[in-house]
């Protein structure tokens, strides 16, 4: 049986045989460009880098649609362009802009099942030279906010049934044994522990750990549905800054076919710092 | 010798320090701009090629180095 909307992944062997065109645009997606797509990406590939591209440089939040439409206009690409999107970190920020470009109506959007772990573990080919990209005209659609979840939301859903919280972390992270891994001292938290109620599904239980692809659809169901995480729920993901919990979103959304999932990108970095906010260990 | 406070960081390979000539376990800790950097977590002084005289050195410049930075964000009132 195949996932809810099959549409949204290519694989490794297609992408190497489907390269981009003009009307096939490839975007690699890192959080870190530097040990990313400056050291090799595939060829044709242009960048986003989370932090610099898909984020407001001053306040916290996504960019603007302004900003959006510059961003496409940058990358070659028009509101009918097929975008493939694949990334570093198991394709978590991949995700993230995979989010973002749904939040702005982007229609024809696909990841790469995944990603740069993937494409390296079968010696597929990169390339350090950039493409030569045209600027195009842009118009996206007003920011869709029934995917996004705002502290508001989540502090309103804390005495909902119908509403259930997905706490994509580690269960180290959801126990509040650690805030953030050593490897990461920007994403702390002055609490740890997790949102009252919430589910711990971490996001590794939803791809194979070989190779960094999704499970299957019946695999990713028993990973949901008998911790009450059902298609009739209203269901918001969240992590630590809301990068692993659009890769769950995604998966909720796109492969398991949920009507209302909503990401909490504000997650536990604005969760477990706000003063009188409930935390539960 | 171990820099104490990279406690906890994964070791993802072990290589030459390069500014200390000497084997290290490294690990890799993330700027606020998601930029990956290697730092060392220990060191390995071979006994045949340093004396403990010189990894102290090596050990007071460190313990330097963050009492330089905690100056520059908690200094003491005194």
């Amino acid at each position: 049986m195949s996932y809810a909307h099959p549409e949204v992944l290519v694989d490794t062997e297609w992408m190497s045989q489907n390269p981009p065109n003009e009307n096939r645009k490839l975007v690699e997606v890192d959080y870190d460009p530097v040990n990313g797509y400056q050291k090799g990406h595939i060829n044709g590939a242009s960048l986003i880098w989370w932090k610099r591209d898909i984020n407001d440089p001053v306040t916290r939040d996504i960019i603007s649609k302004r900003k959006f439409e510059e961003l496409m206009s940058k990358n070659g690409i028009t509101a009918d362009t097929e975008v493939i999107l694949y990334g570093d970190f198991n394709n978590w920020f991949a995700a993230f802009v995979f989010w973002v470009f749904k939040i702005y109506g982007h229609e024809n959007l696909k990841i790469m099942n995944g990603g740069r772990k993937k494409w390296e573990l079968e010696n597929r080919e990169y390339t350090t030279e950039e493409p030569q990209i045209q600027a195009t005209d842009y118009t996206a659609q007003p920011p869709d906010e029934g995917l996004r979840a705002y502290l508001f939301d989540v502090s309103r859903a804390l005495d909902k049934e119908d509403t259930v919280m997905v706490d994509v972390r580690s269960p180290a992270e959801f126990t509040g044994e650690i805030t953030a891994p050593p490897e990461y001292p920007m994403e702390h938290a002055q609490r740890g522990g997790h949102i009252p109620g919430a589910n711990n599904i971490p996001w590794a239980t939803a791809v194979n750990d070989a190779d960094g692809t999704f499970k299957s659809l019946e695999e990713l169901r028993q990973n949901y549905e008998p911790k009450g995480v059902t298609p009739d729920k209203d269901v918001i993901c969240y992590c630590r800054i809301g990068e692993r919990s659009s890769h769950s979103w995604f998966v909720l959304k796109y492969l398991l076919g949920y009507s209302k999932v909503r990401n909490y990108d504000g997650s536990w970095t604005e969760w477990g710092n706000m003063i009188g906010n409930p935390v539960e260990k | 010798m171990e820099d104490k406070t990279k406690r906890g960081l994964t070791i993802k390979e072990t290589s030459i320090d390069e500014k200390l000539n000497v084997k290290a376990d490294k690990g890799m800790i993330h700027d606020m701009d998601g930029i990956g950097h290697w730092v060392p977590i220990r060191w390995y002084f071979s006994k045949s090629q340093f004396d403990l005289n010189q990894v102290s050195e090596y050990a007071e410049a460190m313990d330097k180095k963050y009492t330089a930075l905690r100056e520059l964000t908690c200094p003491d009132d005194d």
